[in-house]
């Protein structure tokens, strides 16, 4: 897939897609259509789930299959039910039950657990079999190249989730399904099919740019659709999506006059929870590449993602409160006074002051100062940057190499992606991740990261720490993909010599691709200074690290067979290499495709 | 084969250094020691009758010939060569001569007669502080000089000989103990004049991870080579590791860190007013970690060291009160 294409919801890239006149897009109105009200209102998510529902179908209901109906166990992993405002709280609204419909093509990467019997499961598909032959997809609203992380979705993909949902249920609201689409987006086809069974007003489809103008938003994704469910009777105004997407043919869910609105909010937020559940390592297989088949991805990533996130991890914190819930002080005052004295220690190990009770493992790595630093590293984690995990439980107990992007002007993927595994994989021991030379020897940050946990990049380091079983992250992009210009963000470089390879061979232990998204946002790298006088190869020219929201996406561990032997066969080590970063970029791609905004 | 006789015969040179202070003790403890010979240009003090002394100067020209028929009166299954200068020295070709030229004279010797085991120490800074190396030198990292620095560059001249010796005498079994810096009240050498002072000046932006083994540390570790069967070298380091602030505020020293710049402007200072801690091409050592991996010690040898090494440097500050 082209880069165009793929970057196609980034307001940054050059080239987006044109803007369609909306006089020229088709306008289609359907059956049981209500008027449409104008200005449209995003109530607060909290409001609408709260709201009781009224289950509109019984049939649908009784199918309705939450999570917990999962029919194959996710061993050892457990079942992210993020639905905690949906189902469990509504039962009775199979809205919310519905789970993300997989489409067969799904990548095994984002596999929904088990997607199959799901579709037996879903409520959609129950109730109106027939009419929907191609159920999975034929809901979709829009085309398949817009996909973005907006969990209405695009073309066939299965992330048009609440759209399916919302039909279903179709006996509810009047819905109305007005896609002005885009003249190659195929919207108005599945629409078409869709919408006549619905029997109900309230979904509406309204396409027309929103009053809110999309000038007006300056990270607006282009084409890329939008929902919004909007249960009339709420006065409130809503809280403008910073981010929607200018011109994108834009769903709103509009169960008007029904007072047992189906709480559409919350499949939102819940949508598709387990999307590392996938248990069963697949082993060697490389991911398969969802975008090469044309095919959008799975599912989208919303920051809706972010409860199961939580629900996965070990630690029971109240679930993100993402930006639409207004401002929440980053840190409680607690936080912030243990903050303070982790930054004050983390200052001093930045000047090379370290205390006479500093104690540092074998690596470097100060306990005391990693704990002391962890307020600040969660008040980060989970409201600045709103990280987003996906796939924690790939990654194989014990030893393991894990490869990953490396992207934006300092190198705090790092740090973040050994936060997240300390977060979702709390029975591995702190992974450790590798830093080039330029980074390690730099001084003050060097230290400071040594301390945090990062080891100066060698084979002989990494086979220690693998014989140590402790997970190892290498960049092999290396201070290369530091050094990229923002313009080239997330385009992989050459993967270094493909030394983890033969490392992974040679200590016989899995290699799990990682893709990162948002580091090339947050520090987004502007220009490279002469830093010759501090014994770095550039300063870089960068902001204060920007609220960009991370994805984290874990793949399924590749194992590499062979030994010292295969270690030594160049070309097979190429041929590894070359498979790990394709995998990468395909998850990257795919990340990128599906994220809903940067920020 | 040493390991497996009951009656041994163990002769030591520089016996009185700090390493042979430490070991003698421990020989003399040691039931499975008949005799112990100390080789020596006057006989140490505070050491008893049942340690036989031979008066011997390494360094006096054709010294071999009387070593020689010293060793082989001594009839010694194993020697320890310990004559090398730690302390102070204001006549830097004196040390360089006791530490090459008497290691060349004793190795003729040793040779010559066959000397069953040869025990030497040396140093884990000939690893060098380097940005490449890995995080853990192993025995086999190639050492490297310090620009300048007499008593690394000697040793390093000295190891250089003893791997020479050891590939032509495949009989006599060489064990080579790579020692970490060695605190401890009773040591004198370059480390711990370093950290005597009251405050050290260190490089800005770096904090280098350290290692040390304390003195009684390293005695054992001198003693335990003597019953192995293993040969070859050996890193003796203490337990655990520390960025070097850390490390010198253990030892009640203030760390100073300056910018670079600063700090040779700095150094210059001290060594005019005879304040010398370190030339400047030592500061590689303050802004790279130069760390030993011990394993193969722990693994060959079962040296494991009892002190970690915020304690052992705390037993710096005690000495000074």
């Amino acid at each position: 897939m082209a880069a165009k294409k793929v970057l196609g919801n980034d307001p940054f890239k050059r080239g987006a897609a044109p803007r369609v006149p909306l006089a020229a897009r088709p306008s289609l109105k359907t059956a049981g259509a209500r008027p449409q009200t104008p200005e449209l209102q995003t109530p607060p998510p909290k409001k609408a789930t709260r709201r009781d529902a009224t289950p509109p179908s019984p049939a649908a209901h009784a199918s309705a299959p939450t999570l917990a109906a999962d029919p194959i166990p996710h061993a050892g992993v457990p079942v992210a039910v993020p639905l905690g405002r949906g189902p469990a709280a509504h039962p009775g609204s199979p809205v919310l039950a519905v789970d993300p419909i997989r489409h067969e093509a799904t990548p095994e990467a984002f596999s929904l657990g088990a997607a199959p019997a799901r579709h037996r499961h879903s409520p959609f598909l129950s109730a109106d079999p027939v009419a929907h032959p191609d159920a999975p997809v034929g809901l979709s609203l829009s085309g398949a190249r817009a996909s973005s992380f907006t969990p209405v979705a695009h073309g066939n993909a299965p992330s048009a989730l609440p759209l399916e949902v919302a039909l279903p249920h179709a006996h509810s609201p009047g819905l109305r399904v007005d896609p002005v689409a885009h003249a190659d987006a195929p919207v108005a086809q599945p629409l078409s099919g869709a919408v006549p069974h619905a029997h109900s007003p309230g979904l509406r489809v309204d396409p027309v740019a929103h009053a809110d103008a999309p000038e007006a938003r300056p990270f607006s994704h282009a084409r890329s659709p939008s929902v919004r469910v909007d249960p009339v009777g709420h006065a409130d105004t809503p809280e403008p999506r910073p981010l929607s997407h200018a011109r994108s043919p834009s769903v709103r869910v509009d169960p008007v006059g029904h007072a047992d609105t189906p709480e559409v909010q919350p499949v939102l937020r819940a949508h598709s929870p387990n999307l590392g559940a996938d248990p069963i390592p697949h082993a060697g297989v490389p991911l398969s590449v969802p975008l090469a088949e044309g095919q959008p991805p799975a599912r989208a990533l919303t920051e809706a993602e972010a409860p199961c996130d939580d629900a996965n991890s070990t630690d029971a914190r109240a679930p993100i409160t993402p930006r639409r819930h207004g401002p929440t002080p980053l840190l409680s005052r607690a936080g912030a006074v243990a903050s303070l004295q982790g930054l004050t220690g983390a200052v001093r190990a930045l000047l090379g002051a370290s205390g006479k009770d500093t104690r540092v493992d074998a690596f470097g790595r100060d306990e005391a100062l990693v704990a002391s630093l962890q307020p600040l590293a969660d008040a980060l984690y989970d409201r600045y940057w709103r990280v987003t995990v996906a796939g924690a439980n790939l990654v194989p107990s014990g030893a393991s190499i894990l490869v990953a992007n490396h992207a934006g002007a300092l190198p705090i993927d790092g740090p973040l992606l050994h936060h997240a595994l300390r977060r979702q994989r709390a029975d591995l021991k702190p992974a450790r991740w590798l830093l080039e030379d330029q980074l390690f020897h730099a001084p003050g940050l060097g230290v400071l990261w040594n301390r945090l946990g990062a080891v100066r990049a060698s084979p002989e380091n990494a086979m220690q720490l693998l014989e140590e079983q402790t997970p190892v992250v290498v960049f092999p992009e290396g201070i290369q993909g530091l050094s990229k210009p923002f313009s080239e963000r997330y385009q992989l470089q050459r993967f270094g010599r493909g030394g983890y390879v033969k490392i992974a061979a040679r200590a016989g232990v899995p290699i799990v691709p990682v893709a990162i998204v948002g580091a090339e946002e947050s520090v987004p790298l502007l220009a490279r200074l002469p830093g010759s006088a501090l014994g770095v190869s550039f300063l870089p020219l960068t902001l204060p690290p920007l609220p960009a929201r991370w994805f984290i996406q874990f793949g399924s561990p590749i194992r590499v067979e062979g030994g010292a032997e295969a270690a030594g066969d160049l070309a097979f080590v190429q041929r590894l290499n070359e498979q790990v970063r394709d995998t990468i970029d395909v998850m990257l791609k795919d990340l990128l495709s599906r994220r809903d905004g940067i920020f | 084969m040493v390991a497996g006789r009951t009656s041994r015969r163990v002769g030591v040179t520089g016996a009185a250094s700090d390493l042979g202070r430490g070991l003698l003790p421990r020989l003399l403890a040691d039931p499975k020691i008949d005799e112990i010979v100390v080789f020596d240009v006057t006989r140490p003090v505070d050491v008893p009758e049942r340690v036989r002394f031979v008066r011997l100067d390494l360094l006096r020209q054709g010294v071999e010939g009387d070593l020689e028929r010293a060793l082989t009166d001594a009839g010694l299954d194993a020697l320890y060569h310990l004559a090398f200068v730690n302390s102070r020295v204001h006549r830097a070709s004196f040390a360089h001569e006791l530490e090459v030229i008497g290691t060349l004279n004793l190795l003729a010797a040793a040779g010559a007669v066959k000397v069953p085991r040869l025990i030497v120490p040396s140093l884990t800074v000939l690893y060098g502080a380097r940005a490449q190396s890995p995080a853990y030198a192993p025995e086999t990292q190639p050492l490297s000089a310090v620009q300048g620095v007499r008593f690394v560059n000697d040793r390093l001249e000295v190891e250089r000989q003893l791997s020479q010796f050891a590939e032509r005498f495949p009989d006599v079994e060489v064990l080579i103990l790579r020692f970490a810096p060695i605190v401890g009240p009773g040591s004198n050498n370059p480390f711990t004049r370093l950290v005597r002072a009251q405050a050290v000046p260190t490089v800005l932006g770096f904090d280098p991870l350290w290692q040390v083994v304390h003195e009684d540390d390293a005695g054992r570790a001198l003693h335990l080579a003597l019953h192995t069967r293993a040969r070859g070298v050996f890193n003796i380091v203490g337990e655990g590791v520390a960025p070097v602030s850390s490390l010198l505020r253990a030892a009640g020293v203030t760390p100073v860190p300056l910018a670079g710049p600063l700090l040779r402007t700095a150094i210059a200072a001290m060594e005019a007013v005879g304040l010398s801690v370190s030339p400047w091409a030592l500061m590689d050592f303050f802004r790279y970690a130069w760390l030993a991996d011990g394993r193969r010690a722990a693994r060959d040898l079962h040296f494991l060291p009892h002190l970690p090494v915020h304690e052992a440097m705390a037993t710096m500050t005690a000495r000074r009160g």
